[in-house]
């Protein structure tokens, strides 16, 4: 086995350990908190201001 | 439940302000930059050697106006999504659809072909190091595209930050290259005056040839635009978009005259307009042991920052139409410690891993030229629609009825050559890519009729205006 193979099989092996953790990572934070809570639609997220409003771009031209 | 009352999470979950215009920069140049290495140069196989030159200032106007235009749009409307949240504004949900699937397949295409790409760089870099065996490029595609999502996952400031990095180092590896070869110097050991002193080299297809080339000239530019992508996420959009975008710009312009100066200087038209790696065939060209292994790096670096963009924003922009209801609401979903849409990030990593590998899976490197094609034709669609969004942008809120951090000059004249330089563009793709164009349009026209077949229902027309906006009268 070559430093070439090494590396391939390498490759192979870190590529499903981080997939392994981000799907973990996922699927323990879907069963921790409820949707509810992770998914907020735009109307959900009520008087929250998706921008900065101490933004002066932006400061004022509220209705 | 309990999780949510202990981290005291009562307000709602939203992504995090953390971006200055260095990361809108390294954004939106980093996204693009692969294209100086890589692509572009097809443009003089098409036009010829000024053909190109052509192109690459005539896209660059393309490109000015699309900045500009954005600058203005995505500084009033921030928020994630980009084109397709100043879509819902101005037009409607239907556009608004179509513009956020543009922009979806747009970047999962090009991250995938980043990603394949990235695999043969290192099979070719394995080849110089004395690997007698063909490298498999499969492992290094993936892991490239699993490395990335993962850098998303966990957090759009680092994500941007080691952006900027790369493709500030990518950047600095073309002026390395110019530096190296005197690029300043009339003296210098180039071949630029017998290369391209003749019309033959320059211009061997006359003017439609120049028309040709203007598909493959917007290579060197294709993708600032996702620097509104990012919008929602920057401390200060009205400061950050247009800083961050016009610099990109400005670097753009500048990384693409020196590419093809240096390009066209070492390397013969008729090789020139079929190599794969331009910029490093032509650093291999000047003698320099260092240069070959520093252009080798940089290309590495700009296929790098492509796809990390393309990650940001595909996912900004499937989350967003998520978020609006447009998508099943499950990936609207915002990482509670990293604030980051995760679900949207995970959800395309498989559909990038498909398309990069196939073209490997098959043996058909034609396969990466309609993947790229499918990029840069959902790119046009996106161009398309800014110029009806500007024109409607200021339809809607005139100059002076809200207070704008970017104000477009000599509207609607950027609008107006943008709509002429991009339907310039679709012409000439057609010429390349007839049937691909037809493909293209059928696979958008079935997805519309399954959003409002399956999904408008869904859509709540009344919280659709979410800008910090007055209302128009009668919206």
């Amino acid at each position: 086995m070559t430093v070439w193979d090494l590396l391939e099989w390498g490759a192979w092996l870190l590529s499903a350990l981080v997939a392994a953790w981000l799907l973990y990572d996922a699927a323990m934070t879907s069963r921790r908190y409820s949707e509810e809570f992770l998914t907020h639609t735009l109307e959900d997220l009520g008087d929250v201001d998706l921008t900065n409003l101490d933004d002066p771009g932006t400061e004022g031209a509220r209705p | 439940m309990s999780d949510k009352l202990q981290t005291g999470q009562d307000e709602a979950l939203s992504l995090r302000k953390v971006l200055g215009p260095i990361h809108i920069w390294g954004l939106g140049v980093g996204i693009v930059l692969v294209g100086e290495f890589m692509g572009w140069n097809f443009a003089v196989e098409k036009g010829g050697l000024y053909g190109a030159l052509i192109a690459c200032w005539v896209i660059g106007l393309l490109y000015t106006c699309i900045v500009m235009i954005n600058s203005e749009v995505a500084s009033a409307i921030p928020a994630a999504g980009g084109q397709y949240s100043q879509a819902k504004h101005t037009v409607g949900p239907l556009m608004a659809f179509n513009v956020g699937l543009y922009l979806t397949m747009a970047y999962t295409m090009l991250e995938a072909a980043n990603a394949n790409v990235l695999g043969y760089l290192l099979t070719t870099m394995s080849r110089l190091l004395g690997n007698e065996e063909e490298l498999s490029a499969y492992p290094f595609a993936i892991l490239a595209i699993l490395l990335l999502a993962l850098l998303n996952y966990r957090g759009v400031l680092m994500t941007l930050s080691v952006n900027f990095v790369i493709t500030g180092f990518a950047f600095l590896t073309i002026l390395a290259l110019f530096v190296g070869m005197q690029g300043w110097n009339p003296g210098a050991a180039t071949e630029f005056n017998e290369l391209a002193a003749s019309m033959d080299s320059g211009l061997p297809y006359g003017w439609l040839g120049v028309v040709a080339a203007f598909q493959f000239g917007m290579w060197f530019y294709l993708g600032i635009e996702g620097t509104a992508q990012a919008a929602e996420e920057c401390r200060s959009p009205s400061r950050s978009i247009p800083l961050g975008s016009l610099a990109g710009i400005m670097t753009l312009i500048i990384a693409a005259t020196i590419t093809w100066y240096v390009c066209a200087a070492l390397l013969p038209w008729q090789y020139l307009g079929t190599a794969i790696t331009p910029l490093f065939d032509a650093a291999q060209l000047t003698g320099s042991g260092l240069l070959v292994w520093v252009l080798m790096l940089g290309t590495m670096a700009a296929t790098l920052a492509s796809a990390n963009g393309c990650i940001n924003d595909a996912s900004r922009a499937w989350f967003a139409m998520a978020r609006d209801r447009y998508l099943p609401e499950w990936f609207a979903a915002v990482h509670p410690t990293y604030r980051t849409p995760f679900r949207s990030i995970l959800f395309l990593v498989p559909v990038a891993i498909a398309f990069a590998i196939l073209p490997l899976l098959l043996d058909n490197p034609t396969l990466l030229a309609t993947v790229i094609t499918f990029s840069i034709l959902s790119g046009l669609l996106t161009y398309m629609f800014m110029v009806v969004n500007m024109l409607r942008f200021r339809q809607l809120w005139p100059v002076g009825s809200i207070h704008r951090a970017y104000t477009l000059p000599i509207h609607p004249l950027p609008a107006l050559v943008l709509a002429v330089l991009a339907a310039m563009v679709f012409f000439a793709t057609f010429l390349g890519y007839g049937s691909t164009l037809w493909s293209i349009l059928v696979f958008y026209l079935l997805a519309s009729v399954w959003f409002v077949v399956r999904r408008y229902k869904y859509v709540d027309r009344d919280s659709q205006f979410t800008a910090p906006l007055p209302r128009p009268r009668g919206y």
